[in-house]
């Protein structure tokens, strides 16, 4: 009898240790939480990004001393503008976004209500749309896109404590990047054309 | 404490607890760590109830008194509660390997954007040569 029961405990502990892993989409070379986002995750996308502005906000001891929050992406549309507002409004001391040259027509009100009310926000534009996307959460976290075009659903990778190295990679793409792109302002935005 | 009789009593609860975490288990919508979580609860009380469906066996007084429907049954339902358990190690690894998956695709994501990062800055360059 204490053999069957010895033998059920260990089979259960065994089972616990090796199939279940909690969180083991760890990478080494690539960060400490890894999630992968198909096209269809849009709402899950969205929640992992307020998540982690919340949490970067919550984080005591910041790095840098201020909160940065950089990205390149195709066209400022309303999913980026929420993600935007949501870390503008905690406190996020510089917020910089790299689009493309167009952008959607309906959305351009309030691109412009988004730039007169947040002095932290500076919006860039580039003479050709970007094809890589991502988004740069205070140097340490990273948000990257699948290429797609812009009419399409994406599918999106979160690396949440990314390495160094990777995000030294991403830094140095957005400083070479941020050398062609120009500054607009609010009323410069109004002119920007649209995507038919 | 005469442990035939609480054997009854084990075997009701055993079933109960695995019937209800794999309803628990069915009842999650979203792929994550605690629905996995609900199926190796399900496997503790299958095997839980395994151990005391082998006890009532070991503690029958005369074996040889057992009629043959009796001992089929005995083995069927044993072998139906090991399959359950095989299924669930099963689901758990299917699990495991989806993850390791999804974790590859995630890199090759990862890479690909990093490596068609030069291509864009250098596409970039032409543009303002251009100009």
């Amino acid at each position: 009898m204490a053999i069957i029961s010895i033998s059920t405990i260990l089979v259960v502990i065994l089972l616990i240790r090796v199939i279940y892993k909690h969180n083991p989409h760890v990478h080494k070379l690539y960060g400490k939480e890894i999630v992968l986002f198909h096209s269809s995750q849009r709402y899950e996308k969205r929640i992992w990004r307020f998540n982690l502005i919340e949490y970067i906000k919550n984080q005591k001891n910041h790095p840098s001393g201020s909160l940065t929050f950089k990205m390149v992406v195709g066209e400022l549309s309303e999913d980026t503008m929420e993600i935007v507002k949501n870390a503008a409004s905690s406190k996020f001391d510089e917020i910089s976004i790299i689009g493309g040259p167009q952008t959607f027509c309906e959305d351009k009100l309030e691109i412009y209500s988004l730039l007169d009310r947040f002095k932290s926000v500076k919006y860039y534009v580039l003479p050709i749309r970007p094809n890589k996307h991502f988004m740069i959460f205070n140097q340490t976290h990273l948000y990257i896109e699948k290429p797609h075009h812009h009419n399409e659903k994406r599918g999106a990778v979160g690396v949440k404590a990314a390495h160094p190295d990777l995000i030294q990679v991403y830094e140095d793409a957005y400083n070479e990047i941020y050398k062609y792109a120009n500054e607009l302002n609010k009323e410069e935005v109004l002119k920007q054309p649209c995507y038919k | 404490m005469d442990i035939g009789s609480l054997i009854p009593d084990f075997l009701v609860f055993s079933l109960a607890g695995s019937s209800l975490s794999i309803t628990a288990y069915s009842a999650f919508r979203d792929r994550n760590d605690d629905k996995k979580l609900l199926l190796i609860i399900a496997t503790c009380f299958s095997l839980a109830f395994v151990v005391v469906f082998v006890m009532t066996f070991i503690n029958m007084d005369n074996l040889t008194e057992i009629p043959v429907l009796g001992l089929t049954f005995y083995i069927l339902i044993f072998m139906a509660i090991l399959s359950i358990i095989g299924f669930i190690i099963h689901r758990l690894m299917v699990d495991e390997r989806y993850k390791q998956d999804e974790l590859e695709s995630a890199i090759d994501i990862i890479e690909s954007s990093k490596n068609g990062l030069n291509s864009f800055i250098g596409l970039l360059k032409c543009e303002y040569k251009e100009d």
